[in-house]
């Protein structure tokens, strides 16, 4: 067997990835804090004022990497849960619906911080304008995948039927992101392409991808504490439980 | 004040209760979750003796 392979069927005993997060957890929250404070100080102290917008635009340092990170959990949790309807591997299914509260938040706070930041740029909290309302339905999209396992008794059903809403729900993401292409919209078009450069000066730019990158580990660390709680609910007449508690491990 | 400064209060503050609230629940329903188990251990435990 290939080390990939090796380690991928390593990590799906329950036992050793319980052993495996909790090692990580703590490092993970530590580095999204540092990134944190060192965001939240370029953002604040070092980044100048915009000419146009003043003060305001200060609320794309949270409102933008929530955004970002309210799609990349969408596509995680779609490609967690593919992993689980195919291959049946458990810790997949677990990580799909640990994923779903973290981008249901992630979404409400781009939904929130825009709209707040609407209010002095537009003169409007909300518009029906095409990308605010596709990611009013991306938000709509996790609460549903949230409630329909919530709704089924059994974890692996609730966790199949999760997956096969979150697949369905993928369509929503190409609409959300090329919306101000599509249409024409309120919302500003992209201002950060990947590979494409910036229309931001790097004073601006570097504190948003600092940001970016601390909700990384920000989900990293959320969604192993959530996904070890849940193992552990899963598992609390197993064997490797029985042990850890002998051990004095849990 | 700068008539700004309201607005991105109110945004971060949301924002950071919002965090909080995900990163911190959990965190405390797996302390619950250990100390039940462990509890049900040791009574289990101390039937068996």
């Amino acid at each position: 067997m290939n080390p990939v392979m090796k380690f991928i069927h390593k990590t799906g005993s329950p036992a050793y990835f319980y052993w495996l997060s909790g090692r990580m957890i703590p490092w993970l929250w530590a580095i999204f804090a540092v990134l944190t404070i060192w965001g939240m100080y370029q953002a604040f102290f070092v980044a100048p004022t915009d000419y146009q917008q003043g003060e305001s635009y200060r609320i794309i340092y949270i409102h933008v990497p929530a955004a970002w990170m309210s799609m990349m959990i969408y596509i995680l949790m779609a490609i967690f849960g593919a992993i689980g309807l195919i291959w049946r591997i458990r810790i997949a299914e677990i990580f799909a619906v640990s994923s779903a509260p973290i981008g249901a938040a992630f979404a409400l706070i781009a939904l929130i911080t825009g709209s707040i930041w609407g209010k002095p740029t537009w003169g409007t909290y909300w518009v029906w304008d095409a990308r605010l309302t596709s990611q009013l339905v991306l938000f709509f999209l996790y609460l549903g995948v949230m409630g329909l396992h919530s709704a089924i008794d059994e974890p692996r059903k609730a966790a199949r039927a999760a997956a096969l809403l979150a697949l369905v729900g993928v369509v929503n993401l190409p609409i959300i992101h090329f919306s101000v292409d599509w249409w024409n919209t309120l919302h500003q078009g992209t201002t950060v392409k990947i590979g494409g450069g910036s229309k931001m000066p790097n004073s601006m730019l570097i504190p948003l991808l600092v940001m970016a990158i601390a909700t990384k580990f920000y989900y990293g660390a959320a969604l192993l504490t959530r996904a070890r709680n849940r193992l552990l609910d899963q598992d609390r007449r197993r064997g490797w439980v029985a042990k850890k508690i002998k051990e004095d491990q849990l | 004040m700068n008539p700004h400064t309201p607005y991105i209060l109110v945004a971060y503050g949301t924002s950071i209760f919002i965090m909080l609230l995900i990163a911190v629940l959990p965190i405390l329903r797996g302390r619950k979750l250990r100390q039940e188990l462990r509890n049900r251990a040791s009574v289990e435990n101390q039937r068996h003796q």
